[in-house]
């Protein structure tokens, strides 16, 4: 009773160990995390951010052309929406200013105090990066049109007045920034970044030699990234001094880049939202995947803020690497400690209660007993779930979710619940099969009854034991005929033009009975099942002849001196013997039907219209070709019931009659 | 004496070409590897290998591979391809796969340049309305063979009928009624599944519904502020219906979203109109009773090509490709009174004149312009984008092969090795052998109705096998009486409507981009 006590209070102590250990874990796991969400909210899907240090705000502007401020995650002001994508932000250096560019083919600059603007400058052109000279009194616009068509315009920031227009044809922009001295710098998409003069003419260019995706000045270095995920860091005589690599294995398509204030963490974003980041040895630090295309970055304090085609704004914290290592692992431990505090809660509750003990302690005596046995099986039983049931489960489960090619990713996939099993009774397809599929099984158990069992009568009736084998061998030797190759011969046969049987009906002057065999609607799924005749399946027939040839000679003799002839020796005496046989053929039969679909595949697709449509046919075009999978996992589903149901009823019939008998 | 002539001038003549070769791969500075993965077609081998040593006698540096790829599993291959890390292959047929557009060479970067292998650039070696093809700005593919959807048909039987060429649907329907009853099955075209797919009822289809649907060019073109818009193109577009080129994709820029956007909101574009209860109505008139009645049914593009040159089919529809077929199968049955199918089986019949007409133009309520046809390029060529140097490389390759030079060494080669053409090639200077030239004479070039998305919901929402599948079986009913062309043209507004979310998700233009059609869709 003490001893029960003692192991009753370790219980309870290895479960409160078990909580502390989880709340343990979450505070590890808040501590490592690098990436903080700023809690802005602007209802749109932003594209562009920048920052004001000192305020401590952030200028949010979207996809959907709003621009926002915020300060401690409160929007403080929102500037008059406009009619295109906002791409590009640009603070002013005394924080009165932002400048806005927006692909509606204008550049705005609004009053940061309330959001109001200031100037307007239609630009006429797609715009797609803007620059702010050093006294910020110009404005570089980078644009696009048609196919190659670029401009690189220059605007004063004062009364908006265009002082440069410089045209480029074969050249797509990709950006556009001042330097140093107000050296302007463009980036193209063959890779070239370019030191010109606001003239337009080349003074000196770098080769990246990679499509240009983004570039950012930071100081007096220009930061170029490349379509292959390296990133180029160059002087302003464009030398280049630093350069390194996103390791992106996963084919993502490079989009945005940052870096911290530091210049030692390099921030690459990509279109299906993975961001990869780097430290100052190249090395990648961290990935992760946002689910949404990485738009912009800014760098603020210790942290590199960004944001995505998305309702976010996140903060990666690069101060917190150094720690994240050991705040990981000591995550990890602890939730390894909860589960073995779990597993100790568990046996000391069992060894506290005594029925439960005994009964524990019988069932691992049992299994200890048969210890050889129980691992023997284990690696049979591991590959049987890998392989088989894993699939089933999943199946199971999918067949409730949205799961298709369009929602692939765990992420994408949705609970709903019975809609894939609503679809199959209001597709018509699945239920149009039903009726072809009950015409093919009563007709290939009618054919698995009749032929195959006359054959196999014949030859056992035979006498001379090689004849039988000759005969036997020759009924058989069909079976190495892959059933494709079956089945295309009697594509051929069924062909309307060179087809065995309209050739025949034409010979034989019989032109009216010619037909489109596949082809006509009324006769279609009749030909489908009259494919193989004369359906001599050499399985049932080596079954049938197997147990005719185990009857023994002395029932039948008995039977003969009886006076009974070889018809009512068959229907009495030997056709009861068979029925086992029978039994199992026609299980297999039901199975091996309701499974079939290649047939019709290979001969109709299911067509005229949905004449010869099959229920596995459908699941297999909804797996092939429509992607549908968890609509296909719904249909395996049924099939499964109505393959199971029968089987399963017809064997209790049997078990049942045999216990009567 | 002679022959020591002989011996000095031979030597004599190597050591020139040997020196021009010198003197040509010093001239070169291209160097690098470019591998070619089209698909093998009858003849192409050999032509490839004739343009690549033209080309390598250029560049003697530039290492050009052939990998050419059975047409059998050659999807499943490109899209291996396309999605592997470091594919080696450059150029091949990517939209047999789901390739993104992102990951191509824009040719659109190099049509302006100036040609090494012409005297201008390289979009002036050929007629660019007919090589460019897509939508919103994109280029990554360029075709430069041209065929042509027509009516063929046999010139003996119709002589003997009394009927001449139809220049309207009324005048078809009225020449398959005495065709008919002089005993011949009046049309030969595929009527199964992969016609309403990709084939001859598709083709019928998305032709008539252009008829009907001229006009949704003012709704789609890309217009002032919108992303794809280009002032030197749109800014001077003007809507002209006379004009069967007025909609050219080198004429006006089709805005992807403003398509989408007229479909989901059902205002200006639906498959319901009275124009298309009109086209229906026709095609009711001659489907399926001329063509083969219900067989029609399971007739593929062979068995209607074996109708028509066993001369029980008086008409055909198909590609410009089987003017050349015809010649070669004419020639068989002059020798052996035979052809034989991809079975190996024997199919018999006579020889007869071939003739050609345009496609009979439709006339009644909703039709808003003459018809047209579908003149398009075919084999589409792309290549994969890697660094610059090598894109740069590829293009210069591709300027040589759709160049005069190039394009004639690889058409001629081909042609002699049991090649065939589409129609004529769109490279400007290139001259087929007279016989075949003869051949495409009388073709008569209509304008194209396949421009963009502009036709291809006609049949179905495009790139959802579902909605095909489903409009295939609404023109079965439909022919088969089972439904009215009400119900049909419902069930057609109604397919359109289910199956078009499924288009935008696999597009990424989202409900939100639907509503500033002006902005590039992102699709979130």
């Amino acid at each position: 009773m003490k001893r029960n006590s003692i192991r009753f209070i370790a219980a309870v102590l290895s479960l409160i160990l078990a909580i502390a250990c989880v709340f343990l874990g979450m505070y590890f796991e808040d501590q490592a995390a690098l990436v903080s969400d700023t809690g802005i909210i602007t209802g749109g899907r932003n594209r562009a951010i920048t920052a004001d240090e000192e305020t401590n705000t952030i200028y949010v502007a979207t996809h959907d052309g709003t621009l926002q401020a915020f300060r401690d995650d409160q929007a403080i002001w929102s500037a008059a929406p406009a009619s295109g994508p906002y791409c590009r932000l640009y603070l002013s250096k005394d924080r009165s200013k932002l400048f806005a560019a927006n692909e509606g083919q204008k550049v705005f600059i609004f009053n940061t105090s309330d959001g109001s603007m200031l100037l307007e400058i239609p630009v006429g052109r797609n715009v797609i990066d803007i620059a702010v000279n050093a006294d910020e009194s110009r404005i570089a616009v980078a644009t696009n049109t048609g196919r190659n068509k670029s401009n690189l315009l220059i605007y004063s920031s004062l009364d908006g007045e265009q002082i440069a227009n410089n045209a480029f044809k074969n050249t797509v922009l990709r950006g556009v920034e001042y330097g140093k001295d107000d050296m302007l710098f463009t980036a193209n998409k063959k890779g070239e970044i370019t030191h010109m003069t606001p003239e337009g003419e080349n003074v000196k260019t770098y080769k990246a030699n990679y499509d240009v995706v983004k570039t950012l000045m930071k100081g007096e270095s220009l930061w170029v990234l490349t379509v292959d995920g390296v990133y180029h860091v160059l002087d302003s005589n464009l030398e280049l001094t630093r350069k390194g690599r996103a390791n992106n294995e996963i084919n993502a398509y490079i989009h945005s880049l940052g870096v911290d204030n530091q210049s030692e963490y390099v921030f690459v974003g990509t279109e299906q939202g993975y961001v990869f980041i780097l430290n100052g040895d190249d090395q990648h630090v961290y990935t992760e995947d946002f689910k949404t295309q990485i738009t912009d970055t800014f760098a603020m304090d210790e942290g590199i803020y960004f944001t995505g085609l998305s309702d976010f704004v996140k903060v990666f914290h690069p101060d917190r690497i150094e720690n994240y290592k050991l705040l990981s692992n000591l995550n990890l431990i602890s939730k390894i400690a909860v589960g073995l505090f779990a597993l100790a809660f568990v046996v000391f509750m069992i060894l506290a209660i005594p029925a439960a003990r005994k009964n524990t302690a019988k069932i691992f005596k049992a299994i200890w007993k048969y210890k050889m046995a129980y691992i023997l099986l284990l690696p049979t039983f591991v590959i049987l779930f890998l392989f088989s049931y894993r699939g089933i489960f999943m199946g199971l489960t999918r067949a409730f979710t949205n799961w298709s090619s369009r929602d692939y990713y765990l992420a994408d996939i949705e609970f709903i619940w019975f809609d894939n099993f609503k679809a199959i009774i209001d597709n018509g397809y699945f239920l149009i099969g039903i009726k072809n599929l009950a015409m093919i099984i009563v007709f290939s158990i009618i054919k698995t009854l009749t032929v195959p069992l006359a054959v196999a009568w014949l030859i056992w009736a035979m006498t001379g034991d090689k004849r039988k084998y000759i005969h036997r061998f020759l009924v058989v030797l069909p079976i190495v005929i892959p059933g494709v190759v079956n089945i295309m011969i009697w594509e051929r046969i069924y062909d309307p033009t060179v087809g065995l049987i309209n050739n025949l009906f034409e010979v034989m002057g019989l032109q009216s009975w010619q037909r489109v065999w596949l082809g006509d609607s009324n006769i279609a799924m009749w030909a489908v099942i009259f494919v193989g005749f004369p359906f001599m399946a050499a399985l049932p027939m080596l079954v049938y002849y197997g147990a005719l040839s185990n009857i023994g000679s002395d029932v039948v003799e008995s039977a003969s001196i009886d006076g009974a002839g070889r018809w009512k020796t068959f229907w009495l005496i030997q056709l009861p013997l068979l029925k086992p046989q029978i039994g199992l053929l026609i299980t297999l039969t039901f199975i091996g039907s309701m499974q079939d679909f290649y047939t019709i595949y290979l001969l109709t697709m299911g067509g005229p219209g949905k004449s010869t449509y099959v229920p596995a046919l459908e699941l297999f075009f909804n797996v092939s070709k429509f992607g549908n999978y968890g609509y296909a996992s719904a249909m395996g589903i049924v099939l499964m019931v109505c393959t199971l149901v029968p089987v399963l009823i017809g064997q209790a019939i049997s078990r049942r009659k045999e216990g009567l008998e | 004496m002679a022959k020591k002539l002989w011996s000095m001038l031979l030597i004599i003549a190597m050591l020139m070409s040997a020196f021009a070769m010198t003197s040509v791969a010093e001239g070169s500075d291209l160097s690098g590897t470019i591998t070619i993965g089209m698909q093998a077609r009858p003849g192409t081998e050999i032509a490839w290998k004739e343009v690549i040593k033209a080309y390598n006698a250029i560049h003697p540096n530039v290492n050009v591979v052939l990998d050419l790829k059975p047409a059998e599993g050659y999807a499943e291959w490109i899209s291996t391809v396309t999605h592997s890390e470091n594919p080696q292959v450059d150029i091949a047929e990517f939209d047999w796969g789901d390739y993104t557009s992102a990951k191509m060479i824009d040719w659109a970067d190099y049509l302006d340049m100036d040609s090494p292998y012409s005297d201008g650039t390289w979009a002036e070696q050929f007629d660019e309305s007919g090589v460019l093809s897509g939508i919103s700005g994109n280029l990554e593919k360029v075709s430069f063979f041209s065929t042509q959807v027509m009516w063929m048909y046999n010139k003996e039987i119709f002589e003997k009928v009394g009927v001449e060429a139809p220049k309207t649907w009324d005048e078809l329907v009225a020449v398959c009624e005495k065709l008919y009853a002089a005993g011949y099955q009046p049309i030969a075209i595929d009527g199964n599944y992969e016609s309403y797919a990709s084939m001859g009822m598709s083709w019928l289809a998305q032709i008539y519904n252009d008829q009907v649907s001229r006009s949704l060019i003012n709704v789609i073109r890309a217009q002032e502020g919108d992303f794809c818009y280009d002032p030197d193109i749109d800014g001077v577009w003007e809507y002209n219906p006379e004009d069967p080129w007025n909609d050219d994709v080198t004429k006006v820029t089709q805005n992807l979203v403003r398509i989408v956007k007229a479909l989901y909101e059902g205002e200006t574009w639906r498959m319901d109109t009275p124009g298309l209860k009109t086209v229906w109505s026709n095609f009711a008139k001659v489907f399926p009773k001329y063509a083969g009645g219900e067989a029609w049914f399971a007739t593929d593009t062979e068995a209607s090509g074996n109708a028509f040159y066993q001369g029980k089919a008086a008409m055909m529809v198909n590609g410009g490709w089987e003017i050349v077929n015809y010649m070669r199968t004419m020639e068989e049955f002059k020798a052996t009174g035979y052809i034989e199918n991809e079975n190996g089986e024997k199919v018999e019949g006579n020889v007869f004149t071939l003739g050609t007409f345009p496609m009979p133009t439709m006339e009644g309520e909703g039709i808003e312009a003459k018809v047209r046809t579908i003149e398009v390029p075919t084999i589409g060529m792309m290549a994969l984008s890697k660094s610059q140097e090598h894109n740069d490389l590829v293009a210069d390759f591709m300027m040589f092969y759709s160049s005069k030079e190039g394009m004639s060494i690889y058409v001629t080669s081909m042609l002699e090795n049991g090649g065939s053409v589409d129609g004529p090639s769109y490279v400007f200077g290139v001259e087929y052998p007279e016989n075949v030239a003869a051949a495409f004479e009388n073709v008569e070039y209509i304008g194209n109705a396949q421009k963009g998305y502009l036709n291809v919901f006609a049949k179905g929402v495009p790139l959802i096998d579902e909605s095909g599948r489903e409009f295939y079986n609404d023109c079965y009913e439909y022919f088969m009486g089972k439904i009215t062309i009400d119900e049909m043209l419902a069930r057609s507004q109604a397919n359109l409507e289910k199956y078009l979310p499924f288009l935008m998700q696999g597009l990424g233009i989202s409900e939100q981009d639907i509503q500033n059609p002006a902005n590039a869709p992102v699709g979130y």
